[in-house]
């Protein structure tokens, strides 16, 4: 099977490129979600603004041809990293048929695809950092060096499924890296009234295994650290732990308020360290883009998300048949083939 | 949802109704099926996400049926 090596980024900027489209990317759903909420064309927004540079380190540091990825719920730019289309993104927010994750049932941010390796994401979180420590598991037990990247938040690290989960990793040296996007907030509750501990990569000593604090925000800084992680899971050394800080520049979800629990100076403050800004500097500063085609890729990604989602608006519910499909283990029921044949 | 269910994509309507309607009372076998039945015997004149969730309802029924014949 052809593998993607892992890239190194000393040895050319370009490295950076696609990392900077994902989250170029990644952004314009964004802010064109939260449009066209505001519109009344569509419903719930899970904001990724902030995180972007997170998902865009695993994508580079990960094999996409074989790794696992069980993401948080902001990893949109992880997902499309993992091979999520606009379109298919856009279907997901529309709750229309043509979506991969769950065909138009969850809303939107519940990620999943299983012809990507992408874990289902469940509502109550992190649910699925014991499901994706299952799954490196039976990686070990099929003989593959595939590692299951897991994203969770500061929030899901205080829950007890992921103690259980690092322990079991841990004791079993899977090939798990376990990535915690630490923003600060849990909702609107902050780090200090949901942790005993600001440094949250200090857990992982309590595992036996590696832990490092990263700048979430800095796109460098966490692929060091994911390649690396990655190396030590891929060598069946066992798994890792990454906190990466970052800040989430949108409200939680777009049913919260976030005025009642920050202020807007300090949201600005964030949105001056920008990792999408930081990521153009790179490529500008390095010759690998001039301010014109920086701004010409911009305005490409911005075309190809405004088709997508014209064209996600447009497509048609699910037919009520295709309850029966997206689910991991199909009922072999005698309608099947003609209902995905009538849907897929 | 804060008063804005109306922009609920409809498959999200059908599995919400389905989900509170049925699996969510925990029933046993007898149960969950009587409550589909239920479901299914509505409309849309009975409303838009009752009328989305008794189409799935009826598909879920057909299924449900169907397994337990297979067993």
């Amino acid at each position: 099977m052809a593998r993607r090596a892992a890239r190194e980024p000393q040895d050319d900027a370009s490295t950076w490129l696609p990392a900077y489209r994902w989250m170029l990317v990644a952004r314009r759903i964004d802010d064109t979600m939260w449009t066209l909420r505001r519109q009344g064309k569509g419903h719930f927004v899970v904001s990724s603004a902030g995180h972007e540079a997170i998902g865009a380190a695993a994508g580079l540091a990960a094999d996409m041809h074989q790794d696992f990825l069980a993401p948080h719920y902001r990893d949109l730019t992880a997902c499309l990293a993992w091979g999520l289309q606009p379109r298919e993104v856009m279907a997901h927010y529309f709750g229309r048929a043509a979506d991969p994750c769950a065909g138009g049932r969850q809303p939107y941010a519940h990620w999943g695809s299983t012809e990507r390796r992408i874990l289902t994401q469940e509502g109550p979180q992190p649910n699925v950092v014991t499901h994706a420590v299952g799954v490196a598991f039976a990686n070990r037990s099929l003989g593959t060096n595939a590692i299951v990247w897991i994203g969770f938040g500061d929030g899901g690290a205080q829950k007890g499924e992921v103690h259980e989960a690092m322990n079991f990793a841990s004791i079993h040296r899977l090939g798990v890296v376990f990535c915690v996007e630490n923003n600060l907030y849990t909702q609107s509750v902050p780090l200090r009234l949901e942790s005993s501990v600001t440094d949250l990569s200090t857990r992982a000593a309590g595992y036996g295994m590696p832990g490092v604090s990263v700048d979430g925000m800095d796109l460098p800084a966490v692929h060091g650290a994911a390649v690396a992680a990655v190396a030590r899971a891929r060598a069946g050394d066992g798994p890792s732990l990454i906190e990466a800080r970052a800040y989430r520049y949108m409200p939680n979800t777009s049913n919260d308020d976030d005025t009642r629990y920050r202020s807007r100076a300090e949201v600005e403050t964030w949105r001056k360290r920008d990792p999408i800004a930081r990521v153009r500097g790179l490529l500008v500063e390095s010759g690998v883009l001039s301010d014109e085609s920086a701004t010409a890729l911009e305005n490409e990604v911005a075309e190809e998300v405004a088709e997508a989602a014209t064209w996600a608006e447009a497509q048609p519910d699910a037919p009520p048949e295709a309850a029966l499909l997206h689910t991991w283990a199909e009922r072999p029921v005698a309608a099947l083939a003609w209902m995905k044949a009538q849907t897929v | 949802m804060l008063g804005d269910e109306e922009l609920l994509p409809t498959a999200q309507v059908a599995t919400l109704e389905i989900l509170h309607s049925t699996v969510m009372k925990d029933p046993d076998g007898p149960t969950f099926e009587a409550r589909l039945r239920v479901l299914a015997s509505a409309s849309h004149a009975d409303g838009t996400s009752v009328g989305a969730a008794s189409q799935v309802a009826q598909v879920l029924l057909d299924a449900w049926k169907q397994t337990q014949a297979e067993d």
